[in-house]
């Protein structure tokens, strides 16, 4: 049964070789001259200025879940748009139900003030 | 043209009721000033004893609707409507108590609401993502009422610790609902169930370790042994009328669906499954049982005894017979009663700012209020099993269906362990009858208490006496 999966398994092999042989071959072949600018991190060629994992305020965690929430609602469009003629008036009234759903919560969120910063 | 499925309205009518009233529920709450919020509890119950109707409207009804995915028959409607008795004395048990603990927020009653709607939705689902979906729903309500009492820590920790087990315990649910899909290529039920004798070598063996996946998943929220380790941290630190909802309402969900998916998705399978589940209702009877008689805390105590209760409980799947399943109709109301009501009493003792529920804190009840000692006798001796209480039937049906499926091993344990549990219950009725301890904390005899306690205590009573009308449902 697993039969079909093995191309898979030689696919991932082969990727982790090519991975390790590149890298070793470069360390190994490659000349090494370190000089400060070449060992910072990459920023686009700007000096960089403090760590990486910077803290940020805990109500982005609200934004990018209501983020989620609409982003899905836009991926269940897409297909509606495509079959909308066929699916004809039981299809827009579920696709409405789906949506007036989701307005709630926004109405809800809004009035219990998710989307006001401070 | 694509041709929609027809969907029989009368099969979805009590979810309609539920999920369209928590909806309207969630924006009327946001007109209604902060200091009137029980008008949304009072809403609520409303819509909850409406959902209840519809199910008494329905109570002959069999069908499928959505495809096969969502069925209705005697013994679903019976058991949704034991999730909307819990969810209707939880809010009224809980009205107050919000208010006194100054956590009363219009969320309580709408997320029960939710809450409810997930278990209806898990009890009618005949297909494993229905299950799924309606899992995610109950428990996420759950967890966030579990951290209800928002700046206290310890409700705080109670909901990291059950969002964290309950998340890694999905994990175990979808991943074998994945195995069973790859199995027989449906997650119908009836239709695993009509590939199952076809199954061969691996297939078996994939279908196999899938079903057990689904026992841990399913399991976990059930609590039983060995996934029960959340319980009494969870119960002990969520507000007491939550702790209250969760041990019961969940639970009757849960085991309805365990049951479905043994005996519908996987009765063919018996002879595997029947062994391993005797095995965890032995190892769930004996912990719960032996850890309740250790506890000092009254709240880790009842934990305790709830997970006991789900050792009792998984007899009716197990014995795998409609005499089985009424008897786990009959445990389920009998039970949900008693800890209610058990709940009920602990609430009417709860001031603010009490964190540690130590059994002192019970001792000499009676002199100081014989109706409190009353509900809680009534509930103890139910949930230990002792004539002429809902208990004693309860626990007599369950011992009865499983002797009848022929594991007399389990009916000695069965009662060997409900000795044990009657231990603690009584250790806690002597405290009650006893001399006062400590300085006696304040009582609360509001009438929504009152009504829940009192509706609790004569369910008790009632099926106790005359058992026959919900013994007699299939």
């Amino acid at each position: 049964m697993l039969d079909p999966y093995v191309p898979i398994l030689v696919m991932l092999g082969v990727a982790i070789f090519v991975a390790i042989f590149v890298i070793t071959v470069s360390r190994v072949l490659g000349p090494q001259r370190p000089t400060r600018r070449k060992l910072m991190p990459y920023e686009s060629g700007m000096e960089p200025i403090g760590p990486a994992q910077r803290r940020f305020p805990v109500k982005f965690n609200l934004v990018a879940m209501l983020f989620i929430l609409f982003d899905i609602e836009v991926i269940f469009l897409f297909p509606y748009a495509l079959i909308y003629k066929d699916l004809g008036v039981p299809g827009l009234i579920a696709m409405g139900t789906f949506f007036i759903v989701l307005i709630i919560g926004m109405i809800y969120e809004w009035k219990r003030g998710a989307l006001t910063w401070d | 043209m694509i041709t929609l499925p027809v969907i029989d309205w009368t099969i979805v009518a009590q979810l309609l009721v539920v999920f369209g009233g928590a909806t309207v529920l969630l924006l009327l709450d946001l007109a209604i000033p902060a200091g009137r919020k029980q008008v949304t509890a009072y809403l609520a119950l409303l819509v909850v004893l409406g959902a209840a109707a519809v199910g008494v409207m329905h109570a002959g009804v069999s069908g499928a609707t959505f495809g096969g995915t969502l069925r209705l028959d005697p013994f679903r409607t019976a058991v949704g409507l034991v999730c909307l008795a819990a969810a209707a004395l939880s809010i009224l048990l809980a009205v107050t108590f919000l208010g006194r603990h100054q956590i009363e927020r219009g969320e309580f009653a709408v997320l029960v609401l939710f809450g409810v709607g997930g278990m209806l939705l898990l009890v009618q689902a005949a297909d494993l993502v229905v299950m799924f979906l309606s899992l995610a729903l109950l428990s996420i309500t759950l967890y966030v009422l579990a951290g209800f009492a928002l700046p206290e820590p310890r409700s705080e920790e109670a909901a990291l610790k059950y969002l964290l087990t309950g998340a890694f315990a999905t994990g175990f649910l979808v991943f074998g609902i994945a195995l069973i899909y790859g199995a027989t290529g449906s997650t119908t039920l009836a239709t695993i169930a009509a590939a199952g004798p076809g199954l061969t070598g691996e297939y078996r063996l994939y279908a196999a370790a899938g079903l057990l996946l689904l026992v841990v998943g399913l399991g976990y929220k059930a609590s039983l042994v060995p996934f029960h380790m959340w319980t009494p941290d969870v119960y002990d630190g969520a507000p007491t009328p939550v702790a209250a909802f969760m041990s019961v309402a969940s639970k009757a969900a849960v085991l309805a669906a365990l049951t479905h998916v043994l005996l519908v998705g996987f009765g063919e399978l018996r002879a595997l499954w029947a062994p391993i589940l005797a095995v965890v209702a032995a190892a769930t009877l004996l912990v719960g049982n032996i850890g309740a008689l250790v506890q000092q805390n009254v709240k880790r105590m009842l934990a305790y005894s709830s997970i006991g209760q789900a050792g009792f409980l998984l007899f009716g799947p197990i014995a795998a017979s409609d005499r089985g399943i009424d008897a786990l109709v009959f445990y389920l109301a009998g039970y949900t009663a008693a800890n209610l009501a058990a709940f009920a009493v602990l609430i009417a003792l709860e001031a603010r700012g009490e964190t540690e529920w130590s059994m002192a804190r019970l001792s000499g009840l009676w002199q100081r209020s014989p109706g409190l000692t009353l509900a809680l006798a009534l509930a103890l001796l139910s949930l230990a099993g002792v004539p002429p209480t809902a208990g004693f039937i309860a626990k007599f049906a369950m011992l009865d269906a499983v002797w009848q499926a022929g594991y007399p091993a389990l009916v000695v344990l069965g009662v060997v362990t409900s000795a044990i549990a009657a231990a603690y219950y009584l250790r806690v009725l002597l405290r009650a009858a006893g001399p006062a301890e400590t300085d006696a904390p304040p009582m609360f005899g509001d009438w929504p208490l009152r009504l829940g306690m009192a509706l609790a205590a004569l369910a008790i009573v009632v099926l106790g006496l005359a058992p026959g009308w919900l013994l007699s449902f299939s």
